[in-house]
Parts: C-alpha cells; sequence; structure tokens
C-alpha cells in the first residue's frame, strides 16, 4: 500500500503538471519584454545617444558583433540560408550572425518566440509568417523598422510593393519581406496529356470541373485529379484566394465578418463539391507536394515556396499556372518576412536590418528564390540578376506574373491570432465532413468574432 | 498526537525540505498559478492581464466543441485503459509459461515503453498510411480497402488508441508479470487436488491475487491516458475536425497555439479537477474491494 500512495501522489503531480504547463511563464507582470506601451514611442528611448550630425536615434550606432537568427528554413532552406550567411559575413567581417533553427513551420517559431519573450531569450532576427507578424505588433514586441531603413538606406522603392506594404501598419513598417510566396496551380503535364487536355492551367473553376472529369476518368485507384489540404496545413490561405474569385470576403478592413454572404457559402460549398459530388477531389492526408510528386495528384494549390523543391523531386514535366477563375481573379500572397525585437540594444537593431538588408539585395533574393522558390522580393532581381534563370525556367516566371495581380489578404486570418486555425477548421467541416458552408460559416464566423473581440479589439483601442 | 521534541522537528525538516522545496516551487505554486491564471484574459507577452472573472469557465461550459473535447478526453481513456488492462494480463499470462524465446519476447513487448513518442508516431503514420501503409497492405489481402485513418473523424481516434495501446502495453505486462510470480504456487496445486478447472483457477486465484497489481495499474493508467500528448500532437495534432482532441491537447493550443492563457488555465484546472475526483473515488471505492495477501 505504501507504493500505491506514493503513486497516487505522483499521479497528482502529473496532474499538477499538466497545469503547471500553464502556470510556469504567469509570475512577470513586471517584465520588460513590452516596454510600457503608453511611453515607449521609438524616439523616446533614445535621446541622448544619438549624435546631432543624423536624423534618427540609431545616428552613429556601431552595430553589435554577433546576432541571431531564428528561422524555420521553409522549404528545406538551411543551406540556401547558410549560403546566404556566409556571403553576408564575407561582406561584413566585423558582424557575425548565428542561425538557429527555431521550430519546423511557422506557428512553431511563434511559440518559441512567445516563450523567449517570456524568458527573456530573443534573436535580433525571426521570422514571422504573414499570420503571425500582427500578433507581435499587437504585444509591441517587435520593433518599428523606419527610422533603421531611413538610418541604413535601404532602397524601399525597389522592394515588391504588395510584399512590403504587407508588413504596414499604423503608418509605420514592422518588417521585411523574406521568404514570400503566393499560392501557384501546379499541374502534371504527363497525366495533363493523357486525359487530352492542353498544356496550360484551367482558365476558370468550370474549365476545371470539365477537366477534373476528364483526369478523373484515366486515374488509377486512390489517384485524383486535384487535391485539398487539410485546416493546419493553411487550407483558408489557398482557400483566401478562392473566396475571392467567387466574389466573397472573409472579412473586410474593419474586422467586420462577411462569411454569411451566398458567395462565401457558394466558395465554400464548391471546394465541397469537388471532393463530394464532383469526386474529382480528395483531401491530402499528410502532404499535397508529397503527393503531386509521387503522382497521386495530378494538380494542386500549392506555395511558390515548394516550387524548386517539386522540380527537383518530380519525375515528370510540371507546368505552372495562375489560380483558375469564378466571376473574378483573386490570389493572395503569403510566406514569411523578417522582424526585429523591440526588446533587443540599438546596436543589436542595427546589425539585424544591416543583415536584412543584405539578404534581400537584388542577387541575394535572386539567390534564394531560384534554390527554394519564394519570390524574389526585389523588383530589379526579375530584371537584372533572374532574368536569364527565369528564361530557362518558366514555371518561376509564372509566379512573378502573378505577384503583380495579388493583393493583401483578409484581417479575419491575417490579423485575427489563431483566425487561420479556425477558418482551417470550418474549411474541413466542407471538405472532410461534406456539411453545408451555409451552416459551417455562422459557427466560423461567430468564433472569429469572439477572437476579435478579446485578443484584437482591446489591443488596438490602447 | 505526542509532542516531538524540537531535536526531531529539527531532523524532520532537514528530511523533507529539500522534496518540499521543489514539489512547493515547481508544482503546487505553478498549480496556484494556474488556478489564478484562469481568471484573466492574458496572451503570455503583453504586460497587463485583464480580470475576466468567472468568464472564462461559463464559456467553457456553454461551448460546444469543449464537451466535445471532454468527450474525447474519456473516451480515449476509457479505451487505452481497458485495453492496456485486458491485452496486458492475456499477454503475461501467456508470457509466465515456460515457452521458448520467453526472455526475449519480454523485451521486445517492453521495448515500446522506452521509445519517445514522437518517434513512436511518426512510425505509426507510416504503417496508417491509407495508401502505402502496412495496415493498407494487409486490409487490402483480405479485400477490404483501408479506411482514412488520418481524414476521417471516424477513424482518427482509434487510430491514436491503437498506438497508444501498444505502446503502454508492455509496461502493463511487466507489472502484471510481477504481480503473477507472487501467487504462490500450492495453491494452484491445491485447487488442482480439489478438481478445479484451469478457467476456475484463474477466476478464483489468480485473479484475486492480481487485484492490488490491477488497481495500481488502473490508477496509473488513468492518469497517463488523461495526460496523453506526444501521440496525438505528432500523428494528428488533435485532428481531424477536434475528432483527437484531449483535453491536455486543448491545453496546449490554447496556450501555445492561440495564447490564451486564460482559456488554457481554465482548461487545465477542470483536468486537474477530473484527475483529482476519479482518483479519489478510486481510492474510496475500489480500493475496498482490493485483495491484499
Amino acid at each position: 500500500m505504501s507504493k500505491l500512495t506514493r503513486r497516487h501522489l505522483l499521479g497528482m503531480a502529473g496532474g499538477a503538471a499538466a497545469l503547471g504547463l500553464v502556470g510556469c511563464g504567469g509570475d512577470d507582470d513586471d517584465d520588460t519584454t513590452g516596454g510600457d506601451p503608453a511611453t515607449t514611442g521609438p524616439a523616446s528611448t533614445a535621446g541622448n545617444s544619438a549624435s546631432p550630425a543624423t536624423t534618427t536615434k540609431f545616428g552613429g550606432v556601431k552595430p553589435a558583433a554577433q546576432i541571431t537568427f531564428w528561422s524555420v528554413h521553409p522549404a528545406n532552406s538551411k543551406a540556401v540560408e547558410e549560403e546566404l550567411i556566409k556571403r553576408f559575413e564575407a561582406k561584413n567581417p566585423d558582424i557575425k550572425v548565428k542561425l538557429e533553427t527555431a521550430g519546423a513551420n511557422y506557428a512553431e517559431v511563434s511559440q518559441k518566440f512567445n516563450a523567449g519573450l517570456a524568458a527573456k531569450q530573443i534573436p535580433d532576427v525571426v521570422m514571422l509568417s504573414d499570420v503571425w507578424w500582427f500578433k507581435y505588433f499587437l504585444a509591441k514586441t517587435i520593433t518599428p523598422m523606419d527610422d533603421l531603413l531611413k538610418e541604413l538606406k535601404v532602397e524601399t522603392a525597389d522592394y515588391q510593393d504588395t510584399l512590403f506594404k504587407d508588413y504596414q501598419y499604423d503608418g509605420k513598417q514592422w518588417a521585411m519581406p523574406f521568404a514570400r510566396s503566393t499560392p501557384l496551380f501546379y499541374y502534371n503535364k504527363q497525366k495533363w496529356s493523357a486525359a487530352g487536355l492542353p498544356d496550360r492551367g484551367p482558365k476558370t473553376w468550370d474549365e476545371m470541373d470539365e477537366w477534373g472529369a476528364k483526369l478523373q476518368a484515366k486515374a488509377g485507384a486512390n489517384e485524383y485529379a486535384f487535391t485539398h489540404v487539410k485546416g493546419d496545413s493553411y487550407a483558408a490561405w489557398t482557400f483566401q484566394g478562392i473566396i475571392w474569385q467567387f466574389g466573397g470576403r472573409y472579412s473586410d478592413e474593419q474586422f467586420k465578418m462577411l462569411l454569411d454572404s451566398q458567395q462565401a457559402i457558394d466558395a465554400g460549398n464548391y471546394v465541397r463539391s469537388q471532393v463530394f459530388s464532383k469526386k474529382y477531389a480528395n483531401v491530402t492526408a499528410n502532404s499535397e507536394t508529397a503527393d503531386f510528386v509521387a503522382g497521386t495528384t495530378a494538380s494542386m494549390l500549392s506555395s511558390t515556396g515548394g516550387l524548386a523543391g517539386v522540380l527537383r523531386d518530380a519525375k515528370f514535366e510540371v507546368g505552372t499556372a495562375f489560380y483558375p477563375e469564378k466571376t473574378k481573379f483573386g490570389c493572395p500572397t503569403g510566406g514569411a518576412g523578417l522582424g526585429i525585437p523591440e526588446a533587443v540594444p540599438d546596436a543589436n537593431k542595427v546589425a539585424a536590418m544591416t543583415f536584412i538588408k543584405f539578404i534581400t539585395e537584388p542577387e541575394n533574393t535572386a539567390y534564394y528564390s531560384q534554390n527554394v522558390g519564394y519570390m524574389p522580393v526585389r523588383k530589379s532581381a526579375v530584371t537584372g540578376p533572374m532574368a536569364e534563370f527565369l528564361k530557362s525556367k518558366p514555371q518561376f516566371k509564372t509566379a512573378i506574373d502573378q505577384l503583380a495581380k495579388t493583393q493583401p489578404q483578409d484581417s479575419a486570418r491575417v490579423y485575427i491570432p489563431g483566425g487561420d486555425a479556425i477558418l482551417g477548421k470550418g474549411l474541413e467541416r466542407m471538405i472532410l465532413n461534406n456539411e453545408d458552408a451555409k451552416n459551417v460559416w455562422p459557427d466560423v464566423k461567430k468564433e472569429l468574432e469572439k477572437a476579435y473581440e478579446n485578443d484584437v479589439k482591446p489591443k488596438l483601442k490602447a | 498526537m505526542r509532542k516531538l521534541p524540537w531535536k526531531e522537528w529539527v531532523l524532520f525538516l532537514a528530511f523533507v525540505s529539500p522534496n518540499l522545496v521543489l514539489l512547493v516551487l515547481f508544482t503546487y505554486k505553478p498549480l496556484l498559478e494556474t488556478f489564478r491564471l484562469s481568471f484573466y484574459n492574458w496572451d503570455l507577452i503583453s504586460p497587463t492581464k485583464t480580470w475576466v472573472g468567472m468568464d472564462n469557465y461559463t464559456d467553457y461550459f456553454s461551448d460546444e466543441t469543449d464537451r466535445y473535447i471532454i468527450r474525447n478526453t474519456f473516451v480515449f481513456t476509457f479505451a487505452t485503459v481497458c485495453s492496456t488492462l485486458v491485452f496486458g494480463l492475456m499477454l503475461a499470462l501467456l508470457l509466465n509459461r515456460r515457452l521458448r524465446g520467453r526472455d526475449a519476447a519480454r523485451t521486445v513487448l517492453f521495448a515500446p515503453y522506452v521509445v519517445s513518442g514522437a518517434a513512436i508516431g511518426i512510425v505509426w503514420l507510416f504503417v496508417f498510411d491509407p495508401r502505402f501503409g502496412l495496415v493498407a497492405a494487409i486490409l487490402d489481402r483480405l479485400g477490404i480497402a483501408s479506411p482514412n485513418w488520418y481524414n476521417d473523424p471516424n477513424y482518427a481516434m482509434p487510430m491514436v488508441i491503437i498506438v497508444y495501446t501498444w505502446r503502454n502495453l508492455g509496461y502493463a505486462v511487466v507489472v502484471y508479470l510481477a504481480g503473477l510470480q507472487t501467487i504462490p504456487r500450492e495453491l494452484y496445486e491445491a485447487a488442482r487436488v480439489d478438481g478445479a478447472g484451469s478457467f476456475t483457477r484463474f477466476r478464483r486465484i489468480t485473479l484475486p491475487h492480481l487485484s492490488p497489481v490491477t488497481f495500481f495499474l488502473l490508477v496509473t493508467s488513468i492518469l497517463g491516458s488523461m495526460q496523453a500528448f506526444d501521440i496525438i500532437r505528432v500523428m494528428t495534432q488533435g485532428g481531424p475536425l477536434d475528432s483527437t482532441k484531449t483535453m491536455v491537447y486543448q491545453v496546449y493550443e490554447q496556450g501555445f497555439v492561440n495564447y490564451r492563457v486564460g482559456a488554457a488555465s481554465t482548461v487545465a484546472t477542470v483536468l486537474f479537477v477530473f484527475l483529482l475526483v476519479v482518483t479519489v473515488l478510486q481510492v474510496r471505492f475500489l480500493e475496498r474491494r482490493v485483495h491484499y495477501s
């Protein structure tokens, strides 16, 4: 019995450990990570260190000797990032960059950053995806970059406008584009020609329905013409384009949820019909690119970020095309940018921006783009260092051409913390459970409204 | 109680304090802190927390998804505990015989228990792959189409239950084996002389003598299952459609994915109360029926 009571106690301690999981960061009410939001403007902390000759508070600040860069190496890009760092250190021998793997995906780096802020162990450059940077803006934990950009004479006008402006809020710049993408329509040319289809993507979803039937007629067991992804593979990102194409939106700029519109319902029921009534699409078990490369799906909507990998791994010819249209065209951007934490010293901020500036220079963003698949973030990269490459790899050119037609994503997905997951779960109810969008969207709308009321609204007012 | 002389008090404190300090610091303080946080809204990093009173609790108990997750937690616990105990006992009885290769079999059975849950999850994901997996291949031989274990809400839960049971089976087997070794041989011999059949011997001798061990396994498995996390995190992330989401997973998700610390603390507190009640009930009502020799 003595053993039993000890176990019993241990078990209770285990239960307590589950509680402790949450309790652990609890007592740091007075920490300095956020600064005082009311008083700590970008200018008010500087003052004394700024020399009169310069316009910003960073004038005369000597860059730190070492900075840390938290990355998730999106689309297996670690070696490419290491090469960029090597080039940077060769050019800037006084600044060393320590690359740290901060997770396997964007949600994980965000978790690590959050924990790091509580524990006061933060990097100098952090990778933040489209759906995460705003949370850190709200919490005042990333630094506004305008003074740094000015001080280091970054040619902001040469950045792709949509990609650069994605990180503007309250009239300030909060991050810089780095691993940026759009969804792209990928198709397997071999299967396309076997089904007697022309060598291009479908212009409209109606055409896709027609082609889907033809492709499906030729498909083997467990093979599909098209595949959808689940919520945690960012279904709400690819669907962002589709809902626009149907004339709907998740929400407007003022966080008004618009999911009860007929257009939103039609868009939801359309993707559902691809799976359940037209039966030419499935939902991938774990990775749409793995299925596509393996040939079990003939086409997919997937990030440009994986393009280099798909071209490398596929044993067939790969075609890329714009999103199909419905009543109009619509395509979001996505991927990650780089932010600088507010709490690091000025010297680190300057070194961090020097690094960000360098790795987004035309040759370097071109190098990154060619070897991974993300967009070159500079306009002059497309006409300059990438021109030859784009001629030989037309698949990359599609993505860049499509970029001109993209628009910023709806607030519900990118500005509400957890909004992407809420939308993704709603989409899962349609494409996995065959539930009518008419019944699903009202629940999703309610949940998003609650998240906005709890997590966003109070902070925007402050 | 008789009053202790001060010297004994000092000695008592000296012995008890290292453990006590650790427990207070790393178990009871976070526990109380969590309870406190369940009355706030907080995103883990902002300098201020908003007091919301009972809001987190009223939200929690009025939400349909939360009830679904509680149900999942109990389904998962019930299924894993039952199958672990039943199969564990069966295997232990088998391995208690003098078979060839018995020691090797015991080792093989126990191995999963010491392997990391993340590794187990990844391997089993391959096993359950609806197109290329081992399970699909076996079902295919039998002429049955493999269900889509990852995407079908009706199959995802059985999948994680199977994997979790597989992992913990070895532990139950070892504990049952130890229990079986303590049963005196003479009892069986006497029973045999009296003409008891093998089933009667099992029912009248083996089972009663295993009751302390069973009780121990029941308590620890229930506590373990209700807090299972790693396999679910790796295999399904609580999906599809929350069908494998348990309360512990919800604590993680609310706290460290959605950064709703108040909501996470609420779930954690409710889970704690559940565990406490289940354990107290077991100790009070089940333990009476345990037979100690």
